[in-house]
């Protein structure tokens, strides 16, 4: 017992250290402004951006999980139903955590709601996580309330249908720029779709192999579990060997140079060692030939997770480091028209800091509402 | 036949267009459509319009609303330089538009993409769709901030958009998106962009396409021009002659 009290209390430590360091990035974010961030002009977007899209496909993939119990009738998932879709709302809330501190004005960040372009998918998408964020509250709320379980299984759907839209919605944010070749895919939104699947599954292993305690449930959760993320592991590794073998066979200058900076560039190693070993490799190994190591398997969930942030850095970044017009990098001198871009200490406290909340936030919701006991609410 | 002397011919050209735009203002908004003609053999690369440009419109080292782009062409020794100077392109069907989740970014009925400065949430969205790379963030540097406190005249007041505003303390335009306007503020006074007022070849003209008497609309129907990146649909209401 004591052993795990002082376990817990090295976590919350570390939780402390992650939040005060994100409170020290928040003030600087806050007082300087912007020159606390490394991206610029040319490369507009970074780590934010690309945490925030991952975190919300994450969100996404776990209420599907949660789905498979409460709308699939799944009986496997019907206990974690509750650990997933609270997952779920603290990871999309932490990914929008990252674009408000990502906005040029913090303060206007209420416009998106009052004044949205029906025209921009950015514009539509505050809505879409809003209402999803509200339909799951309501939804957990009459779950604990022992509620209609018709009623549950219908915001289920409508959670599940806004879940897919904002999570296609993020391969559809970036695919629509025709302005950019490297994105302009319409597997884009497929492949958001299917990578937020696959998180939220690798997620969810982790949570069931470290910590459910009931083992019959956790043995049939885990064989859900490999399967499909073994499943979708390979229907994804397959989408992006199609989207990047075409693009380096006919694809723009600009498609090929943006391959050539992940492929065999400054960005070879976050490819090869985080994207490929980290979020492909190893985890397939794992859940391949160590299936029943409960252990194991959770640490490949976690290092599959770990893998695909490296991967949505490596769709992000490369693409908007390849000048839009050859020449611009030596028109005129500035540190904001760098082609190269690597994330400044304030952006990685920020993201330590909202990382840390969210897992405060999620730890005591998960004592407060017992969310792995849900037979007995 | 008399030949003009060349100082006289750019005074002629000058006068001309601003008669050219006082004109087009008489007429609704809808009905002129300002456009840019760039002749690229008479740029030299002398940069006077990004100098021009940063004066008026007084922009920090991270934004440029008009660069020079600049290529080398052959191998050495028989090598020659080509410069394709690059405002914004005012896109009849500009990319930038749709994507502001906000509709800061809007297209005005005489065809300028112009940015509502206090509505703007500073995304940069609209950067990533711009294929032309015309757009810039605002990050709130100064030249001479660390000499060590930023000098007068980058604080002075810019008019951009015909607002009066101080680039001090992250209030807009810092945090904003930020381009080039065909010095809207300029023009609503029947002025030239400055970048046209000040180069020294006179390399570039402005006025109304849709005024066949105009002096654009008379080189764009005797000279061919082009437009860059034509296949992505954009219509730029920048043209380039040689």
């Amino acid at each position: 017992m004591s052993n795990v009290s002082s376990r817990r209390v090295i976590y919350w430590v570390l939780l402390a250290v992650l939040i005060l360091l994100g409170l020290y990035g928040a003030y600087q974010r806050i007082v300087v402004g912007k020159e606390v961030a490394n991206y610029g002009s040319l490369v507009p977007w970074g780590l934010w951006i690309a945490l925030y899209t991952y975190l919300a496909g994450l969100a996404a993939g776990l209420y599907f999980f949660a789905s498979l119990g409460t709308v699939f009738n799944v009986e496997a998932f019907k206990p974690v139903r509750r650990v997933a879709s609270v997952a779920a709302m603290v990871a999309l809330s932490a990914g929008l955590l990252h674009v408000w501190f990502d906005l040029g004005h913090m303060e206007r960040f209420w416009e998106v709601f009052f004044r949205p372009s029906p025209t921009s998918i950015m514009g539509l998408m505050p809505w879409v996580y809003t209402i999803f964020l509200i339909v799951v509250a309501i939804q957990l709320y009459l779950d604990y309330k022992g509620g209609d379980p018709a009623q549950i299984k219908a915001l289920g759907i409508v959670g599940l249908l806004l879940a897919i839209i904002f999570s296609g919605g993020e391969g559809a944010l970036l695919g629509v720029l025709g302005s950019r070749p490297g994105w302009h895919s319409g597997l884009f939104p497929i492949r958001f779709l299917v990578s937020g699947v696959l998180t939220g599954g690798a997620g969810l292993l982790f949570l069931v192999g470290f910590f459910w305690k009931d083992e019959a449930e956790r043995a049939s959760l885990m064989r859900w579990l490999t399967g499909i993320v073994l499943g979708l592991l390979a229907f994804n590794t397959l989408m992006e060997f199609a989207d990047i073998s075409t693009a380096l066979y006919g694809g723009s200058p600009a498609e090929k140079a943006a391959l050539d900076k992940v492929l065999s560039g400054d960005l070879a190693g976050a490819f090869w060692g985080a994207q490929v070993l980290l979020g492909i490799v190893i985890p397939a190994v794992v859940l391949f030939f160590a299936r029943e190591n409960r252990v194991l398997v959770g640490l490949a969930g976690v290092v599959l997770m770990v893998g695909f942030v490296a991967a949505r850095m490596n769709l992000l970044v490369p693409v908007l480091s390849v000048p839009e017009l050859e020449g611009i990098t030596n028109a005129y001198h500035s540190a904001r028209l760098s082609t190269t871009y690597f994330p400044s200490l304030i952006e990685w406290f920020i993201t330590a800091g909202i990382i840390g909340l969210a897992l405060a936030a999620y730890t005591i919701l998960w004592d407060w509402l017992a969310l792995d006991r849900p037979k007995g609410a | 036949m008399p030949v003009i002397p060349r100082v006289m011919e750019m005074e002629n050209a000058l006068i001309r267009m601003q008669e050219d735009i006082r004109r087009a203002l008489q007429k609704p908004a809808e009905e002129r459509h300002w456009v840019m003609v760039i002749d690229l053999s008479k740029c030299v690369g002398c940069e006077s319009c990004t100098i021009s440009c940063k004066a008026e419109n007084k922009t920090p080292p991270e934004v440029s609303y008009n660069i020079v782009l600049e290529e080398e062409i052959g191998t050495y020794p028989n090598v020659r330089r080509a410069f394709v100077p690059r405002p914004c392109m005012q896109c009849e069907e500009p990319p930038c538009v749709p994507v502001c989740p906000v509709g800061a970014t809007y297209k005005r009925p005489d065809g300028i993409v112009a940015v509502d400065y206090d509505v703007c949430i500073g995304c940069r969205y609209c950067i990533a769709a711009c294929p032309y790379g015309a757009r810039h963030a605002d990050f709130g540097e100064t030249y001479t901030g660390e000499t060590p406190n930023p000098q007068p005249y980058e604080e002075a007041a810019v008019f951009e958009y015909g607002e009066e505003r101080h680039r001090t303390e992250g209030a807009s335009p810092i945090g904003n998106a930020r381009k080039c306007h065909f010095c809207l503020h300029r023009l609503d006074k029947g002025l030239l962009p400055s970048c046209i007022n000040d180069c020294i070849g006179r390399a570039r003209y402005f006025g109304d396409l849709n005024d066949p008497d105009s002096l654009v609309s008379e080189l764009l129907g005797e000279r061919q021009a082009f437009r860059l990146k034509e296949e992505l649909g954009t219509r730029p209401s920048v043209y380039y002659i040689s």
